[in-house]
C-alpha cells in the first residue's frame, strides 16, 4: 500500500500529511490531527455523529477516503466556535438544554450549520429532515429541534 | 473499523482511469457503498489489496443535460444534485422525488446515481424510476462505448452487464410530457432508510383510457424489474380501484413465482398488492 500525500483546509487551516490510502476523514481528523469533536459511532455511515462539512457540504467522515480530502476545504465542529466565542448554535444548544451525554452533538451542530446556511427560516418539518441522519440515543430531539429554532432567530437578529 | 489496504487513484481523464482500470482496479464514486464493502469484505478476512480508482474529477461524467426527447444524467452526478432539478422535477418527477428519499442527506451529499445503479442493490430506489423512463445507459472502455437499456443490464444483486474496465459514463431517459407518475418506497424506520420494496409507475390517458403504461418494482425479484404483465392489463382500459387491485395480484403473483414462498410471504404479499394499487392510482391521479 502506498502512502498519500494530502493537502487540504481543516477550519482554515492548511494541512499537508502523508498517510496510508486506506485512512477516512475521520481517523485523520480524530487521531493524525487531534480533532477529537468529530465523534466515530458506526463507522458506515448510519449515525452521523461524524458529519462534517466537505466544500460546504455535509458528509460522512467516515466515508471519505484520504485521498478524497486533497484539496478539499473542511469544517468540523471546533470550527463552528470555541469557548471564549460559542457560535450561535452552540449557544442555543445549551440555552435548550438539548445536551444529554453529548455524543451526537457534534455531528447535530454540523447538520444544523449546513441546514441554516442554506435555509434561515427554517420549519420544523425542513429541521426534522436536516437532522434526520444523525441519531441521538438521549434526548428524543425535541430539544435539540428547539435549539436549532432558536438558533436561526439569534442568527437572524445578528444581521 | 478498518479498510483493508488499498491504493487510490484519481485519473483527470477517461484515457488515465480505462488503463488504472484495466489493471485491477474498482471504480469509486461516492463511495458509500464500496467503502462499506471494502470494510465488510476485510472483516471476513479478505486482506487482497485492491486499487481504488475515484471517479470524481472526470468532468465528462458529471450534470444533467437537455437532449430534446431525452435527459442526460452524468453517472457522478450526486443524489441531492438530482432533487430539486429543474428538469427533473418538470420531465421525470419519480427520478427527484426517489433520489430526496435515498439514505440521508449526508449520503445523498455523497452518493451519486451512477453508483446506484453499477452497485445493482435489489432494492436500489432510483432504479424503478429510471425503468419507467426506459433508461439507457452509456458506457464506455477502451476504444469501445456502448448503449445499454438499464433492463439488461441487471443481472442479479451486484451483478450487472457491466464488463472488466467499463465506465458508466451517464444514463439517458425520457422526458414525460403527458401522464402522471409516481415512486413509492417502504423503508425500514431507520436513519439509512433502506427500502424494503419500491415502486413506480407512469400512466398516459387518452379519452379517458389508459393509453401508455410503464410499471417497476424493486425487491421483488433479485433485480428491479419492468411488470410487463401490468403494463398489458392496463392498457385500453380505463383507470379504476377494481383495476389497480387486479394489477397488485398480478405483481404478487410474479414475486412468488420468481422468488417462491419465504418466511416473509405471508407479510409481503398483501404489501405489494397495495402499493402496487396505490401507486398505480396515484399515477393515474396525477395523468387527469
Ligand atoms: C447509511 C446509508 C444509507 C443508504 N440509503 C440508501 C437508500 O435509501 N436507497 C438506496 O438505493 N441506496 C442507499 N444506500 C446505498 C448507496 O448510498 C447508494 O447506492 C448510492 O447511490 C451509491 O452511490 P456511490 O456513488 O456512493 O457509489 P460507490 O460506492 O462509489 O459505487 C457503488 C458501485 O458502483 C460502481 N461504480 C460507481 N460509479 C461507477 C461508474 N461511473 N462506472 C462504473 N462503476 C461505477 C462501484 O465500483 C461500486 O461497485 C445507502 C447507503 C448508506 C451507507
Ligand atoms: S461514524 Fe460515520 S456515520 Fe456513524
Ligand atoms: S445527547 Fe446522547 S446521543 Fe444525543
Amino acid at each position: 500500500m502506498k502512502k498519500l500525500t494530502v493537502n487540504f483546509t481543516v477550519n482554515g487551516e492548511r494541512v499537508r500529511l502523508r498517510v496510508p490510502a486506506n485512512r477516512t476523514l475521520l481517523d485523520i481528523l480524530r487521531e493524525d490531527l487531534g480533532l477529537t469533536g468529530t465523534k466515530r459511532g458506526c463507522d458506515t455511515g448510519e449515525c452521523g455523529a461524524c458529519t462534517v462539512l466537505m466544500n460546504g457540504r455535509s458528509v460522512n467522515s467516515c466515508l471519505v477516503l484520504a485521498g478524497e480530502v486533497e484539496g478539499a476545504e473542511i469544517i468540523t465542529v471546533e470550527g463552528l466556535g470555541g469557548e471564549e466565542a460559542l457560535h450561535p448554535l452552540q449557544e442555543a444548544f445549551l440555552e435548550e438544554d438539548a445536551v444529554q451525554c453529548g455524543f451526537c452533538i457534534p455531528g447535530m451542530l454540523m447538520s444544523a450549520k449546513y441546514l441554516l446556511d442554506r435555509n434561515p427560516d427554517p420549519s420544523e418539518e425542513e429541521i426534522r429532515e436536516a437532522i434526520s441522519g444523525n441519531l441521538c440515543r438521549c434526548t428524543g430531539y425535541i430539544p435539540i429541534i428547539r435549539a436549532i429554532k432558536r438558533a436561526a432567530l439569534k442568527l437572524k437578529e445578528r444581521k | 473499523m478498518s479498510l483493508p489496504p488499498i491504493d487510490y487513484e484519481r485519473p483527470k481523464c477517461l484515457h488515465d482511469a480505462f488503463s488504472l482500470l484495466e489493471e485491477m482496479g474498482i471504480p469509486m464514486a461516492g463511495g458509500t457503498d464500496v467503502i462499506i464493502q471494502l470494510r465488510e469484505s476485510y472483516l471476513k478476512g479478505d486482506f487482497s489489496p485492491r486499487l481504488v480508482v475515484d471517479l470524481k474529477d472526470l468532468d465528462e461524467l458529471s450534470g444533467i443535460e437537455d437532449q430534446g426527447e431525452h435527459i442526460l444524467i452524468g453517472a457522478i452526478t450526486r443524489l441531492s444534485d438530482l432533487i430539486e432539478n429543474e428538469l427533473l422535477v418538470h420531465y421525470a418527477p419519480s427520478i427527484a422525488e426517489a433520489a430526496s428519499r435515498m439514505g440521508s442527506i449526508q449520503i445523498r451529499n455523497k452518493g451519486t446515481i451512477g453508483g446506484n445503479i453499477c452497485n445493482a442493490a435489489p432494492c436500489a430506489d432510483s432504479i424503478p424510476p429510471l425503468l419507467i423512463h426506459d433508461a439507457v445507459l452509456i458506457l464506455a472502455s477502451k476504444g469501445e462505448t456502448r448503449e445499454v437499456d438499464l433492463e439488461n443490464f441487471l443481472r442479479g444483486p451486484g451483478k450487472t452487464d457491466r464488463r472488466k474496465g467499463e465506465i458508466l459514463i451517464g444514463v439517458k431517459v425520457k422526458k414525460r410530457d403527458e401522464g402522471g407518475e409516481f415512486f413509492i418506497k417502504l423503508a425500514r424506520r431507520d436513519a439509512l432508510n433502506k427500502a424494503r420494496m419500491n415502486f413506480a409507475a407512469w400512466l398516459n390517458l387518452r379519452d379517458g383510457k389508459i393509453s401508455e403504461a410503464r410499471f417497476a418494482a424493486g425487491a421483488i425479484a433479485p433485480h428491479p424489474i419492468r411488470v410487463r404483465e401490468v403494463e398489458e392489463l392496463l392498457l385500453g382500459e380505463e383507470p379504476s380501484e377494481a383495476l389497480f387491485i387486479r394489477a397488485g395480484r398480478i405483481v404478487r403473483d410474479k414475486m412468488l413465482e420468481i422468488t417462491g414462498r419465504r418466511w416473509s410471504t405471508p407479510y409481503k404479499s398483501p404489501v405489494v398488492e397495495n402499493l402496487t394499487a396505490r401507486v398505480l392510482s396515484e399515477a393515474a391521479r396525477r395523468a387527469r
